[in-house]
């Protein structure tokens, strides 16, 4: 995937992404302001992917405030070379949201498959594809590339958290076919995506 | 990335950004996330990948009363800050003291994790030694399975995930087989080679040459294989190769492991 540049994007989405950045450099000497207006700009999409992992409001407000924190105390750690402020932002929510999985796991003391909305718990596509950035595009048509069975996984993986007992509980096949679903269709992906772009 | 290896840890880094890597795999990764820059810009890299899913999500307003939470927090924190380097300017005139300097426990991880890198790196470096990796890789994740078992199958498949061999165990006629999945062809001059490792996971041992076509056998006396350990890999190795100091050649297939038949 080349580096994104002012031609690739529109406009807005470029300024919108520099805007950020500049929020974030904020963020790193400490400017409360900044934080407030990333909040302001940023806090729905965040919380969208918190609730969608977490599935439960309470927890995934306590996770926005945890991911915000981090993006407070981290700001000063982002390079515009790591991705873009949103790519960045997003990183950290999820994997604060993975933590709290991985804690409520551990403290039940197993992999509790949660299989509840399995068929509707797909990602919204709340944008029409050419509404999406390049590269979001880009990885949609990847995605359709794969089969089925792993790009299923792969998303509810991604945007929902499910671990690999999980998704083998929901889809009803063998742990070990649903890991070579994963990795296979990484594999593919990452050679779909490095091709096209 | 394009041999094996850097293809099997780009597919890594992919797990971890999904969230798919748990215990000890996800423990080892993240120690080897924190000194390994390309392993730091291959997880970028799948971040990137991702992160136009993200588009596909719909923006929630969150409650009113998360942001002043926020800013409650960030000030408590700012404050003991300032009450640190108070602190600390009072005992020791002169001195600074950084903000964010890493806690003893941070330092202490790091140290650990620097020891460790090493390990991982020197066992990936020689193809003798990618079985060694595998094997390394998968401690403290296996389930410890006890080959005494009727109908163990152990599926050999290469990084992709594509299923080459599968071993079969039948302790009540104590044999064991062998069939060719779909194994890639291969020259005339080399040969699948079994291998199985020792149950401290320190070394592996030859087992048997395998069939080269699809759909073919091989059967052999269960002794051949060692008790209490339940990893297999198989190597590419040349017609007249010696199997007494492991794999010669790249190690083409691991095993994953099932249960089709009854424990004893």
């Amino acid at each position: 995937m080349s580096s994104t540049t002012r031609s690739d994007l529109p406009i807005d989405e470029y300024d919108r992404r520099e805007r950020l950045a500049e929020l974030l450099t904020g963020c790193s000497q400490r400017h409360e302001e900044d934080l407030e207006e990333l909040y302001r700009l940023y806090s729905g999409q965040l919380y969208g992917v918190l609730r969608r992992i977490l599935r439960n409001e309470a927890i995934a407000e306590e996770a926005l405030q945890d991911s915000f924190f981090k993006i407070w105390e981290k700001a000063d750690s982002y390079s515009s070379a790591a991705g873009s402020p949103m790519a960045w932002m997003n990183s950290i929510a999820r994997h604060q949201a993975l933590d709290v999985l991985r804690l409520r796991r551990s403290r039940e003391n197993h992999e509790s498959p949660d299989t509840t909305g399995w068929v509707d718990s797909m990602p919204d596509m709340a944008k029409p594809l050419h509404e999406m950035s390049a590269d979001a595009q880009l990885l949609m048509l990847c995605l359709d590339r794969l089969p089925d069975a792993a790009r299923d996984c792969i998303v509810k993986a991604y945007c929902e958290g499910y671990s690999h007992d999980e998704l083998s509980a929901g889809t009803q096949v063998p742990l070990g076919t649903v890991k070579s679903w994963i990795r296979r269709g990484l594999l593919t992906l990452r050679k779909c995506l490095d091709e096209l772009s | 990335m394009s041999s094996p290896e850097e293809r099997w840890w780009s597919v890594r880094a992919g797990e971890y950004v999904l969230g798919t890597l748990r215990g000890y795999d996800l423990e080892l990764f993240e120690r080897i996330l924190l000194h390994d820059t390309a392993m730091q810009a291959e997880v970028a890299l799948w971040e990137r990948r991702f992160s136009g899913l993200h588009e596909t999500t719909q923006a929630v307003p969150p409650g009113e009363h998360v942001w002043p939470g926020i800013l409650n927090r960030i000030r408590a924190q700012d404050a003991a800050s300032v009450e640190t380097v108070r602190s600390a300017t009072a005992e020791a005139p002169g001195s600074v003291v950084a903000q964010r300097s890493p806690s003893p426990n941070t330092n202490f991880m790091r140290r650990q994790r620097s020891t460790l890198w090493p390990l991982v790196a020197g066992l990936a470096t020689a193809a003798s030694l990618v079985l060694g990796f595998l094997l390394y890789e998968r401690t403290g994740t296996a389930v410890a399975l006890p080959l005494r078992v009727d109908g163990l199958a152990v599926v050999l498949s290469d990084e992709d995930g594509e299923p080459y061999f599968l071993v079969e165990t039948d302790y009540a006629n104590q044999r064991v087989r062998v069939t060719a999945l779909t194994p890639p062809e291969l020259p005339a001059d080399r040969n699948f080679q079994l291998w199985q490792a020792v149950p401290d996971r320190s070394s592996v041992r030859a087992v048997a040459r395998l069939p080269r076509e699809s759909g073919r056998s091989r059967v052999f006396d269960v002794d051949t294989l060692i008790e209490g350990s339940d990893l297999f890999g198989v190597s590419l190795e040349p017609e007249e190769a010696s199997t007494d100091a492991g794999p010669t050649g790249p190690v083409v297939a691991h095993g994953d492991f099932l249960l089709t038949g009854n424990a004893d």
